[in-house]
């Protein structure tokens, strides 16, 4: 069925590169890394030490300025995320008038909220009380909006599986208006120490700004980042009659699974490029219409090498002219916020005609042999860019996305 | 401001079902008959935890029930909605971590006791390659009849949805204390997205969020569950309808959709 075009119309985000999408997308142009040691908590008895972490928030949200205060910080992002990208949109004011519906990505919300109540003292794991305190419902009756709401888990692919049904939503009509996307803090004593364990993490801890280095010779694992971003989605129609701007159009979203390991990636291509192709399908262009595909990318030795055989299998010769590159170079890996991470690179690359770079590629691996953008970003004519998901579990994820005008 | 709001009325054929449920006590032993049956790795279902368990006990029935063979799903995908799925296991890491720090903590944490893991895992057993995705995660089931309809408009041939939880909710406790009365309990439905010819379920959304007020109970596994019959029999099958807290209605319908 053909649905009239889905629009991105706002933008709200919390990343290690900063708190709004100009300084996300200059941070990520200049090849700014967010990476360093983490100080927060005693880490000197994990084995990876380094993470991209978040800086202070610059302002309190007026609209939440008693409850924001009292937050963590996992609630602070979501709310500052789905604040800001609702301002951004020109719809802040009109949002108890619009069928506003809320589609969140997240790994671990409750797993994490436990944890961090739990070192600072509480016991909230054990106390039913607060089982209640569901965070997409305090969004939603915080910021009086009147659509349906969900939370979505598809680990490192929960973000932009939530842009994919937030699209959905909109497409069936079922929302006027959708925000979508995703967030994660994951640099906690937990999550460090599970996925350190499992030896996914980056070891390069006397080193943290070039610890992240995905495609390189030297890569030896991801490195943690926490944050996210939260889109506004609405119809072209209802976006053009109210003089909206227009970042991108979501123009095809893709879903597949691997059905091989829970957190190793599957050695064979196919599930993640049929979830590519879904994707182009949908949006209408071939693969050699795309301009720039922003890899998923983590800095894994098996994981950068498998990506590039997906891409080879849906581009062929093409790969070779279409810029790839990956930016948990700088941002580290945001877990569920990492496709919305990937999705204000490739907003900037739409915009701004350039692609953001892949620092700390300074030796490509050949199994790697793709057309990459090491370590300064480059001008190009960028009118159609895919984003790539792929999280444990073997869930991927890839989004098509058109320039608008 | 923008237009009338919209109202969902949508409904999905029900194919098959399962349901399952058991004590913590025979967890071991349904680990390794779902092993033996599905000759899957032992590894995968060792660490797996126990919602993921009983969630793929349902399915497993479901599928036997079809009289399909798990191949024939290969296409399908999966969405879950458990309920605080690695409370327990969260709940003996914490203090190992005060105690053993960073090194002694599980690497199948992240792996097994997640909120996509339930569905992963079943992915992965089954050899499901459509999506699979996890929902909701707290107290309440509803979320995941909400994403329904947008995740079918994904060209899936059929999509499991999979729903689970300890009633009344395990607090963390010994392992070994955990009362025998608690049941973990799943209820898996096998549904497509044409609804002729077969039971259907039909989620109803009103434009605005305020929640109809009707008789209909609450929507959580345990009441699904009871919904369910022990066979897919759609003549078995006895029309049930859930109030959603958001507003709107879930109901299983077991006459054919027509329309």
């Amino acid at each position: 069925m053909r649905h009239e075009a889905v629009w991105i119309t706002g933008v709200g985000a919390a990343t290690p590169l900063g708190h709004c999408y100009k300084t996300n997308s200059a941070g990520l142009l200049a090849g700014r890394s967010g990476v360093r040691s983490i100080e927060r908590f005693d880490i000197s008895h994990h084995p990876s030490q380094i993470a991209a972490q978040l800086e202070p928030f610059p302002a309190t949200p007026t609209e939440t300025s008693k409850e924001f205060e009292t937050m963590g910080i996992f609630e602070q992002i979501s709310f500052w995320c789905c604040i800001q990208a609702l301002q951004d949109s020109g719809l802040w004011d009109a949002r108890t008038d619009t069928r506003i519906g809320l589609v969140f990505g997240v790994g671990a919300e409750w797993p994490l909220r436990w944890e961090c109540d739990w070192f600072a003292g509480g016991n909230a794991i054990s106390e039913i009380a607060t089982d209640k305190n569901l965070l997409v419902a305090n969004i939603q009756k915080t910021l009086s909006l009147r659509g349906p709401f969900t939370t979505v888990s598809v680990a490192c692919a929960s973000g932009s599986a939530a842009l994919m049904l937030g699209k959905r939503w909109v497409e069936l009509g079922l929302v006027d208006v959708c925000l979508a996307g995703g967030c994660e803090t994951p640099v906690t004593r937990i999550a460090m120490a599970s996925f350190g364990n499992l030896r996914a993490l980056s070891r390069k801890n006397d080193s943290p700004e070039t610890a992240s280095r995905p495609f390189d010779t030297d890569r030896d694992g991801f490195v943690m980042g926490e944050g996210g971003a939260m889109f506004v989605l609405e119809r072209e129609d209802l976006a053009r009659s109210r003089s909206a701007k227009s970042y991108a159009q979501l123009a095809g979203c893709g879903a597949t699974s691997d059905a091989s390991h829970m957190v190793i990636p599957s050695p064979d291509p196919i599930p993640a490029s049929t979830a590519m192709r879904r994707a182009l399908a949908e949006a209408e262009v071939n693969p050699d219409d795309v301009n720039y595909v922003h890899a998923h990318a983590t800095s894994t030795p098996v994981g950068d090498v498998g990506e590039t055989r997906i891409l080879k299998t849906v581009f062929g010769d093409h790969t070779q002219n279409m810029p790839v590159s990956g930016t948990k170079s700088m941002t580290g890996h945001l877990i569920a916020g990492s496709g919305p991470m990937g999705v204000l690179a490739c907003l900037t690359a739409l915009q701004r005609q350039a692609i953001p770079p892949t620092i700390n590629l300074d030796n490509p691996d050949p199994e790697c042999d793709l057309f990459h953008v090491p370590n300064q970003a480059i001008d190009f004519p960028v009118n159609v860019v895919v984003c790539n998901a792929l999280g444990f579990g073997g869930s991927n994820v890839s989004l098509v996305l058109k320039k608008v005008g | 401001m923008l237009n009338t709001p919209p109202r969902l009325d949508w409904h999905c054929g029900l194919r098959t079902w399962g349901k399952a449920a058991y004590p913590a006590n025979e967890m071991k032993s349904l680990r390794r008959e779902l092993q033996s049956a599905l000759s899957v790795p032992a590894s995968l279902l060792k660490q797996a935890n126990e919602q993921t368990i009983v969630a793929l006990a349902a399915v497993h029935q479901a599928i036997q029930s079809s009289q399909k063979s798990a191949q024939d799903f290969a296409e399908w995908g999966i969405i879950a909605s458990t309920r605080f799925l690695g409370r327990q296991k969260l709940a003996e890491t914490l203090p190992t971590y005060e105690s053993e720090g960073a090194l002694a903590i599980s690497p199948h944490l992240v792996a097994h006791h997640l909120p996509h893991s339930v569905s992963a895992c079943i992915s992965v057993a089954l050899g499901l390659r459509g999506l699979n995705w996890g929902f909701g995660g707290g107290t309440n089931l509803e979320e995941i009849f909400l994403a329904l309809p947008g995740v079918l408009a994904n060209d899936l041939p059929g999509i499991w949805v999979v729903v689970s939880s300890w009633e009344p909710e395990q607090l963390p406790t010994p392992t070994d204390k955990v009362p025998e009365t608690l049941l973990c309990r799943a209820a898996a439905l096998g549904l497509v997205l044409d609804p002729r010819g077969a039971a259907c379920v039909r989620v109803q959304v009103p434009g605005n969020s305020q929640v109809t007020k009707t008789q209909a109970p609450c929507l959580t596994a345990k009441t699904m569950f009871d919904a369910l019959t022990d066979s897919a029999s759609p003549e078995n099958l006895t029309q049930t309808q859930w109030t959603l807290a958001q507003g709107g209605s879930l109901s299983i319908q077991p006459t054919k959709h027509t329309s």
